[in-house]
Order: structure tokens, then sequence, then C-alpha cells
């Protein structure tokens, strides 16, 4: 939000990532916490920071603190609290005992996947399909007016 | 084995003819000559019916029963009684006259002409000898769409809009109808006719639901015949049609309907209804004849005469009288055929002066006789002249009612007087006195052979409807004597109906 | 047990599809850039209708789940998939009338049409509601794209973009949904949820998992108040996708309810048939009124789409086998009308829609008496006029929602169905008036092979519908059945005939 550069801001997001995912390993989700690393920090994290590069040319500088700026992050923090006071007197933190995970999380994770979800994890590979197709028509169509400057691009 | 099929034959011998036109190419006059054939053969098809009618039966005859859909229960089940019997005559009778008539006014897209025209027929027809509610529904609302579509595509100028107009008039009600009809199913588990009056003769309904589905009937059926405050659409589309459809866009559908459905399944309720009915009708009855003195256009005085003469037959139906039930029959067999013979004759005119407005029309009896001769027999037929055939209907309601409501018929007698007021006046100012100008500056053909044939079988019919009446009688009484109160109290019946009534039915009670 | 059957058979006419849009794909791009794209759209009328024997095969297939219980052939989902594969197989045939070989994308476009449909048919086989998300994902993204794909019209990018927006918000509602009803039952499988329900485990969430999974599809079916995104997605889009998207993916969409409500929710019927009851009477009644103040063609057909939504959910809140059954069939008779109206509407409007406004129509059935003849008859079945689909289908529903007691929601249906009418008529009566001088009709193309097959196909269908239902009927009684285990035995009706007795 304080920052001035968007590069800087999609770093930012990077860490932020990468902190939800060691939560997420602290908290004994293994699984979960390496896809967050391996997808969001590794994958989305390096797109959006191609996609600044490849769209933005330059910053616009913009007043830091806004009125309005500085009102969302009171809000933010006034719900911050305020859940986090939740959770502290609830009892679900503290609960008398805490269910054994599964042994081997990773491997059972990986044996419902390729069992009981095969299926909808095939289909979800058309869904990408259609969403690339759709995605390459979108895009690519936009520069049809320009052929000179596919070419320059794919010839990169 | 014909007698079985002969109804299902008639039905849809028109519907084929519809198909086949579309196969036919456009050449010459061969759509119309086949639309002439179909519908030829389905007239003498429909002859088979008085021929081999049993007069002494009561019930429904020439019966077809079969399952058509499982579930729901549907089926295909036609049969006729002597009400349906002379309508269904009466339909496929005027059949070739409308070809006749649109022989030379409709020149472009025949095709689409005579096929919806055929449809119509087999429509009209499907919805006199239905007698399973779906289906009569079916043919109902079928009956619907090619008269809106040929009114908006062969009408006049405004075509459009009165088909839109009569479209909505009768679809809304009908939308009413289905409610109704399918809550009888939902209570009944059948849509056949027969059955649902055995069921609900035998009572056992909540009277206060009942009232409301039969009301929603009379609606529907009113609005279609149509009876006085619902007439909006009558006027436009009379004026606005092509002729062979303003012929029988009025009068029998509903008053069939009426006659079958809102007194054949409803009898306690009509009964309640009834004062306020013949109200409506003789005041539709005044009203239309007012109307109609004081027009110009031709087409118009036709339209609210036929709405007076309509309003008779609805006098006749809603005073249970065995008299005033026969006589509205005949007198909806009547407007049929005189109703349609004078749009017929106004066509004829409007084909050769080119005018509906009267006021330029004058001296027309020396240059068209044989014209005028028919007009004039028309004319007395509609005004109820003794010997002709809306004399013995005119008469048998008046007297059937009087009885019952003295005070509202004298009234209607005034209606009477009005129309021989309105009709001959008409006739006095297109035919007598001096020549008009544009009566002079016209050549002046008289009728031509296809004309001759067109009018011909009508004039003839409606003298021997009114000296041969017996002959339609024996087959109307017994079908109207189950509907009628009982002859005996009928003169007792005088102030209230409902008092009366023969069968102990479960009054409107709770509402 | 059932005997075995070889899983991949379960998933026969998505493998299919799947497998012919692949090739399309594939064939697109070894085909000379330059050369006519067509071939491919027959490639895909192919693929279309092996599906659709595929889907009529799978009628000898006993029921039974496959892959670990995620899908399931029963007759339900054999019923739909034959639908939608037809739906599919005329889409196709209108797409390839309305497009010149120059038409942009059109590999794409065929491509885009067989994957959507697998998405559709695998949400109405799935049993799992993961499953279902995806394959409502699949579907949804396809028809995003392909509801933008004409990107030279103003309308097109806008109304697409609106689309995916809303669209997504919706899956989004009904992915919330699928949470919250694990969270609730600790399974995300429909029968399983059915025993956990009948088990007792109905916490507060539950009701606001299955609210929100209807709010969700809600959406997918343009039912109101869910509706807004319905007129600008279908003005903006080409006619042939319109025809398809304003079929296919509801017909899918009313599959998923179906299954969700009475496969997995049966007990608390309760709560959500007043939900359903009111969505019914705001589909029926906003439908029917926006439809009358429209002037574009496309825009008041959209209306009535929210309006035919309407009357189907009436079937819904029926609560019996009748009533599915009946929604079933309305589904059949309401599609193959709402196709062949927008073949017409496609053919003469072109991909480019030429003509947009009722009054554009002015003299159609002068100039064409087939094409006017035949947009007349769509018009007639979708007023619901005697021996068409359009009113066995209405008849039917609202049989089924008297039979249930529901007498003011069918008098709320009928009526609006009479108000319906006069705005067909206006489209109707335009057709048969004479034609202006300077009426657009003028300069209609001829009709191709493909668009005749299309009208052969839904005229005859919309006729048969009209006039011998019991087939089809038969087959939609046979999919409500393989609920009657789990379907509630109708109370209300119950109590209409307890009325009746008392009265007695």
């Amino acid at each position: 939000m304080t920052l001035r550069r968007l590069v800087h801001c999609a770093l930012a997001l990077t860490v932020a990532f990468a902190g939800l995912a060691a939560l997420y390993l602290n908290l004994g989700a293994e699984f979960a916490g390496l896809a967050q690393l391996l997808v969001y920090v590794g994958a989305i994290a390096i797109l959006i920071v191609f996609a600044i590069l490849l769209t933005r040319g330059d910053d616009t500088a913009e007043s830091v603190f806004s009125p309005s700026g500085l009102a969302g992050a009171i809000l933010a923090a006034a719900v911050f609290a305020v859940l986090a006071w939740a959770v502290e007197t609830s009892g679900i933190v503290h609960p008398a005992a805490i269910p054994a995970a599964p042994p081997e999380p990773m491997r059972s994770i990986g044996l419902i996947l390729m069992h009981r979800y095969i299926l909808p994890l095939e289909v979800i590979a058309l869904m990408l399909t259609a969403a690339m197709i759709g995605a390459v028509i979108l895009a690519l169509r936009e520069k049809r007016p320009q052929p000179e400057q596919i070419q320059r691009s794919s010839a990169q | 084995m014909l007698n079985e099929s002969i109804l299902t034959l008639i039905t849809f011998v028109p519907a084929l003819g519809a198909a086949v036109v579309f196969l036919l190419p456009r050449r010459g006059r061969v759509i119309p000559a086949f639309a002439l054939l179909v519908t030829l053969v389905t007239f003498v098809l429909s002859l088979h019916l008085p021929w081999h009618y049993d007069y002494a039966q009561r019930g429904f005859q020439f019966a077809v029963n079969v399952p058509w859909i499982a579930h729901p229960a549907i089926h295909y089940h036609l049969g006729i009684d002597g009400l349906s019997l002379w309508l269904v005559l009466l339909t496929t009778f005027l059949g070739p006259i409308g070809v006749l008539v649109s022989w030379r006014a409709i020149e472009h897209r025949t095709k689409e002409f005579y096929s919806l025209f055929l449809l119509q027929q087999t429509a009209m027809i499907g919805v006199f000898v239905a007698l399973d509610l779906f289906l009569y529904y079916a043919f109902w609302e079928l009956s619907l769409v090619p008269m809106a579509i040929l009114i908006a595509m062969f009408g006049r100028r405004r075509g459009p809009r009165a088909a839109l107009k009569f479209f909505v008039y009768t679809f809304l009600p009908s939308a009413l109808l289905l409610v109704a009809i399918l809550w009888l199913y939902a209570q009944t588990g059948t849509f056949d006719f027969v059955q649902l009056q055995a069921r609900l003769a035998s009572g056992g309904f909540a009277s206060g639901a009942l009232w409301w589905v039969s009301l929603a009937f009379l609606v529907a059926f009113a609005v279609k015949v149509p009876v006085f405050p619902l007439h909006g659409w009558l006027a436009d589309v009379i004026e606005e049609a092509p002729t062979a459809m303003a012929m029988v866009v009025a009068g029998k559908l509903g008053l069939y309907s009426l006659f079958r459905f809102n007194l054949g399944l409803f009898p306690a309720q009509a009964r309640e209804l009834a004062p306020l009915l013949v109200a409506v009708g003789v005041i539709g009855l005044l009203y239309g004849a007012l109307v109609a003195l004081a027009q110009t256009d031709v087409r118009r005085v036709v339209a609210y005469a036929i709405l007076s003469n309509l309003s008779f037959c609805t006098i006749g139906i809603f005073c249970f009288s065995l008299s005033g039930l026969n006589g509205a029959v005949y007198q909806t067999i009547n407007e049929g055929l005189s109703g349609g013979a004078i749009l017929v004759l106004i066509a004829f005119l409007y084909e050769r002066y080119g005018s509906f407005d009267m006021t330029q029309y004058g001296g027309l009896a020396s240059r068209l006789p044989m014209l005028c001769t028919l007009w004039v027999v028309t004319t007395l037929a509609l005004v109820g002249l003794p010997l002709m055939n809306g004399f013995v209907g005119e008469f048998l309601v008046l007297s059937g009612s009087f009885p019952v409501h003295p005070g509202w018929i004298a009234a209607a007698t005034i209606g009477v007087i009005l129309s021989a007021a309105y009709m001959l006046w008409m006739a006095q100012r297109i035919f007598y006195g001096q020549q008009s100008l544009l009566v002079s500056e016209r050549p002046h053909l008289d009728l031509g052979l296809r004309e001759h044939l067109t009018l011909w079988p009508m004039a003839i019919l409606m003298i021997v409807m009114g000296l041969a009446s017996p002959f339609w009688m024996k087959a109307i009484d017994p079908a109207m004597s189950s509907l009628a109160n009982h002859p005996a109290a009928t003169p007792l019946a005088a102030p209230a109906t409902a008092t009366s009534m023969p069968e102990p039915l479960p009054q409107g009670g709770a509402r | 047990m059932i005997p075995m059957v070889n899983p991949a058979l379960r998933v026969l006419p998505e493998i299919i599809l799947t497998l012919f849009g692949i090739l399309v794909m594939l064939a697109d791009a070894v085909m000379a850039k330059a050369s006519s794209r067509k071939p491919l759209g027959w490639l895909a009328v192919l693929g279309a209708l092996a599906a659709l024997a595929a889907s009529l095969w799978q009628n000898r297939l006993p029921a039974g789940d496959a892959f670990y219980g995620v899908v399931r052939t029963d007759a339900f989902s054999v019923f739909f998939h034959v639908l939608i594969a037809g739906i599919v197989l005329a889409s196709l045939l209108i797409a390839l009338d309305a497009v010149s070989d120059t038409t942009e994308g059109l590999g794409e476009l065929f491509a885009l049409i067989l994957f959507g449909a697998v998405g559709m048919m695998f949400m109405t086989s799935a049993v799992e509601l993961l499953l279902v998300f995806i394959a409502l994902e699949i579907s949804s993204i396809s028809t995003y794209i392909m509801a933008g794909f004409r990107r030279k019209s103003a309308k097109g990018p806008e109304s697409a973009l609106k689309y995916f927006l809303l669209g997504s918000f919706a899956t989004a509602f009904f992915l919330y949904g699928i949470a919250l009803v694990f969270g609730a039952t600790g399974t995300t499988r429909i029968p399983e949820i059915a025993s956990a329900i009948a088990a007792g485990h109905t916490p507060a969430i539950i009701y606001i998992g299955l609210a929100m999974l209807i709010v969700g599809l809600g959406f997918k079916v343009s039912a109101a108040p869910f509706h807004v995104w319905t007129p600008d997605v279908y003005e903006g889009a080409p006619s042939p996708v319109v025809a398809l998207m304003s079929t296919a993916p509801k017909a899918a969409a009313f599959a998923v309810l179906l299954r969700i409500v009475y496969g997995a929710f049966p007990l608390l019927h309760d709560h959500w048939t007043p939900i359903l009851w009111w969505l019914a009477v705001l589909s029926m009644t906003i439908g029917n009124l926006g439809a009358l103040r429209q002037r574009n063609v496309k825009r008041l057909l959209a209306y009535s789409s929210i309006a035919h939504a309407g009357y189907l959910l009436v079937a819904f809140a029926a609560l019996s086998a009748d009533g599915i059954a009946a929604a079933s069939f309305y589904a059949v008779a309401y599609a193959i009308m709402n196709v062949g109206i927008f073949a017409v509407i496609s053919h003469a409007g072109g991909y480019e829609d030429r003509l947009t406004l009722i009054d554009d129509y002015r003299g159609l059935a002068w100039r064409s008496p087939l094409l006017g003849g035949v947009m007349a008859f769509f018009l007639i079945s979708l007023i619901g006029i005697p021996f068409t689909g359009g009113f066995f289908g209405k008849f039917y529903v609202f049989v089924a929602a008297l039979h249930s007691g529901l007498i003011w929601l069918a008098i709320i249906g009928l009526v609006n169905s009479g108000i319906a009418a006069w705005y067909y008529l206006r489209v109707a009566t335009a057709i048969y008036s004479r034609p202006s001088e300077s009426s657009p009709v003028h300069s209609l193309p001829r009709p191709s092979l493909a668009l005749l097959l299309a009208l052969v196909i839904t005229v005859s269908g919309t006729l048969i519908l009209g006039i011998f239902p019991g087939g089809v009927l038969s087959s939609a009684r046979a999919a409500a059945a393989t609920y009657t285990s789990v379907s509630p035995v109708p109370s209300s009706s119950g109590t209409s005939a307890a009325d009746t007795t008392a009265q007695h």
C-alpha cells in the first residue's frame, strides 16, 4: 500500500505469500504449505512481475497517504483486532484433544487425488484448455492490427 | 366402422389439405381450387352425420375414445350430440363458401391463406367434437392462431392491430380457463367430459372453488362469443378481417362452449349467475342495436348487429327453459348462416364499388337486381321475419324466456324492433332511392356464377330452416332437455331460478 | 452389486466430444491459413452426432456410478445428455449457416462449443459437487469466451465482460455453498449428503450452503433476481452462440439444481420450496414485464428466457415425481423452440446482427415465407399454443403444480403466459405485416443446407413434443423415477385431497 513502485508491491505480495506458506507449514499442513510456496511464490509472483514488466513502462507517482487509504488501514486494523479477540477467546483454539493428523498427509492427498478424485482432476485439464483457448483468443486478436509486432515478439 | 372414424376424418381432412396446399405449385387457381375440393369433401363427409344420427338416443354418438397420452391421462375422445351435430355441419357448410368468397379477394400469398384457412376449419370442427378437456382446449387455442395470422396478414390496413386485439382479448381469459381445467383434473384425475360431468354432478367439491372454476370457464367463453361488456374486439375484427374469417369469428365457438361446459358441467353455478347474464344479454342487445343505428360503415353495422343477435342467444341460454335453450341453439346456427351471408354480400358489393360507406351508395336495386334480392332475403332472415330461420330462433327465445324474466324480455323486444330498423334502413340506403355518384360511374355487373354458387345455398337454407325447423329440432331438443330446468318447473321459476332446480346440487354456501 | 461396466463407457459421450474438440483444434492448426474453416464445423457436427448416439446408447447401461462414485449414469443423466447433444448439434448447424469463410477464430469457436458441451454433460451426470463445480466452470468459461467472440462490435466484449464478472461471482457463490455443505456434512457426494442429513447432521450452515448453491445456480439459469446479465449478453453475443447458451447450459444447470435439491436435500424441502416458489414468481413476472418494454428482438427473447426459467421453476416447486418429469420435459421443449427461433434470427440477422429491432423484422414472412412461417411457428410455441411443444410443456408443468395444490402459482404462471402472448405477438405481427420499402429484410441470404437441417430438427421436434409427447414424456418420467427413493411424498397434494373429502 505504501510502496511507490508497482514492482515493489509485487515483491511485497510475494513475501506475504511466503509468510502464508510458513503459516501453513507451522500448522502441520505440509501439502498446503508447499503448494502455496510452489504455486504462489514460485509461479504466480513471477507471472505478476513479468506482467508488470511487459505492460508498464513508467510508474505514475501517487500520493502515498491519502485520507481514504488511512481510513482503510484503520478499518483493517480494527477488523483484525476483533477477529483476533474472537479467535483468542473462543474455545476452538484450545481444544481438549487435537485429532491426530494422518501420518503421511502428502501420501494420502495423493492417493485421494489419484483415486477418488481422478476424474475431476482429469476434467480440470479440459477446463484449463478451454480457459487457455479463451486467453489466447482474447489476447492474440487484440494485436492482429499490427502484424509486425507479433513477428517481433515471436522472434524474441 | 365408418361411424367410428367419421369424426376423425371430418376433423383432420382439412388439416391434411392444409399440409398438401403447401406442396402445391403457385400457379393459376390451383390452390383455391384444391382448397374448395377439400372443403367440399369435408362437407360431404359431414353429411354422413345427420344421415346416421340416432335421434332417439341421448348421449354422444360416433364416439371414438382411445388413450393418447398415458400420463397425465389424456384421451383422444371425440363424439357429438344433437348440439354439436348441427354446429359441425354449419362449419363444414361454411367451408366451401369461405373459399368461394376469397376466390377473388385473395390474390397474393394464396398458399399461406388457404392452408391457414383449412387449419382453422380443423380447429373449429375439433372444438365441436372434442370430448376430452385437454383436446378441447387444444383445439380452442389452436382456433385462435390461424385466425389471428389471417387477420393480420390479409386484413385491411389496420389488420395487424385488430389481430393483436383479438388475440389478447381471447388469450388472456383462456389462460385462466386452463387453470380451471387443470384444477378439475387435479381434483378428479380425468379430462374426460362425460366422466367429469358425472363426477361433478355427484357433488363433493368445495363449492367456493367450483364457483371460481365455473367463472373462469364463463369469462373465457363470454369473450369469445362475445357477450356485451367483453365485445371490444368484435367490431375491429369484423371490419378488418378477410370475409372468410369475419364470417366465423364470432358466435358459435363461444356459444357452443357455454352450452357444453358452463351448462353441462356447472349447472348450479350457471344458474346462480343467470340473472346477471340475462341482464347483460338484454343490455347488449339494445346497445348493439343502438350503436348499429349510428354507423355508416356497413361492416360496423353488421358487427353490432351480430353483437345484438348473439346477445339473444345469451338470453336464451340463461333462462334455462327448454324452448329458450332450443331457440338459443337455433339462433346460434342462424347467426352463423345469416350473419355470414350478409358479410359475403358486403364483400361482393365491395369488390364492385370499393367502399364500405353506405352513404356513398344508393339506387343499386335497378342495376344489380339479383344481389339486391339476396340481400333483402338475408336482411329479412336477420330481422326475424316469419317463415325465415331467424323467426324460429327469436320466437323460441322470447317465448321461452318471457315467463322467467318478463321485464327484461319486454325490453329485449324493443331490440328486435330496432334490429329491423337498422337492417332495413341499411338495405334502403344502399339499394333504393337516388342513384349515387359512386354507383352510376362504375360498370354494373350482377352476380356471376361463383357468387351465385356462394349465396344461393345460404339463402335456400335460411328459408328451409324457417319452414322445416322440426328437422333440426329433433336433434337439438333431446340434447337441450337435459340442460334445461324441468318443463313443469319453468313457469314457477320466475323470480329466482336457483330455488327450483331439479337436481339437488350443493348450493354455494362457503365462498 | 451392479455388474461391472467399464468406467470409460459411463463417460463415453464426454470422451467423444473431447476427442473431437481436440481433433478440431489440431486440424485448425495444420490447415492452410487462408482456407475455409467450415469443414471443421462439419467435423464438430459429426462429433455431436457421435455423442448423441453414445448418449442414446448409454440408456442400455445399467444405472450406476463410476470413478469412485463421482459420475452416475442413470435415466436422468442420459435424458439430459441426449438433450445437450441435440442442442449442440443444432447450434453447430446454425453456426455453420451464420458464419462466413472469413469469420475469425472459427476453429476455436467449434472447439469451444464441443468443450463447453463436455462441461454441461458432466454437470448432468456428476454426483460429486466438486466435479459439478469443475464442469460448471468448463461450460461457463467456454460460454464467456464465445459470448465475446464478435470483437468488432462494441457490445460484444462488453457483454462478455459483464457475463464473465457476474458469472464468476455466481460460481464463487456455488463454490462457497459447496464448502459450507462440506463443513456441515463432511462430504461432497450428493447421495452421502442426503444420508448425512437423514442422520440428523443439520447445523445452521447447511441452510446457508443450500441457499448459496441455489443462488449460484439461479445465476446460471438466469432466474430473477439474478437475471441482470441476460439481456446484455444475448444482445452482444453472436446469435448462434445465443442459441446454444440460452439453452444447453441452462438445461444443464437445471439438471444440477434438480440433482441438488431432490438428490441431496430432499429432506429440507420445507426450506427450499419457498425459495423456489418466489424465484419462480419473480422470474415469470419480471421476465414478462421486462419483455413487454423491449424493442430489440434478442433482448426480448432474453427476457422471455427469464420468464421460461420461471415456468420451469414452477415445476420444481411442485415437489413430486411429476414435477421433476415436468421440469425435464419443459427443459427439452424450451430448448428446442428457443434454438429454433435463434436459428431463424441467426440466419436473417447473420453473424453480425443486421436485424436487431422488432421493426427490422417487418415483412419477413412476405420476403421469405419459409423463414417467416418458421419464426411465427416458434413464437406460437413460445406463447404456448396447443399442438406445439411449448404448450404441452407448460401444460404438464401446471398439471404438476396444481396436483401439488399450488393453485396460486398456477394462476400467476398462466396469467403471465397470457401477458407473454402480447410481446411474442408483436414480433409475429411485424413478421406478417407488409414490408416497407426500406425494410432490411429485403436482402436475405439463401438458406444453406445446415440451416435447413437445423430447422427440420427443431420444427419437427417441437411438433412431436406437441402432438405425440408420449415418448419424451416417458423418458422424462423415467428420469424422474430415479429420485423416487428419495423424493418426499408431496404433502400439499395430500392436504388438498383432504380438503375435498372434508367438503364432502
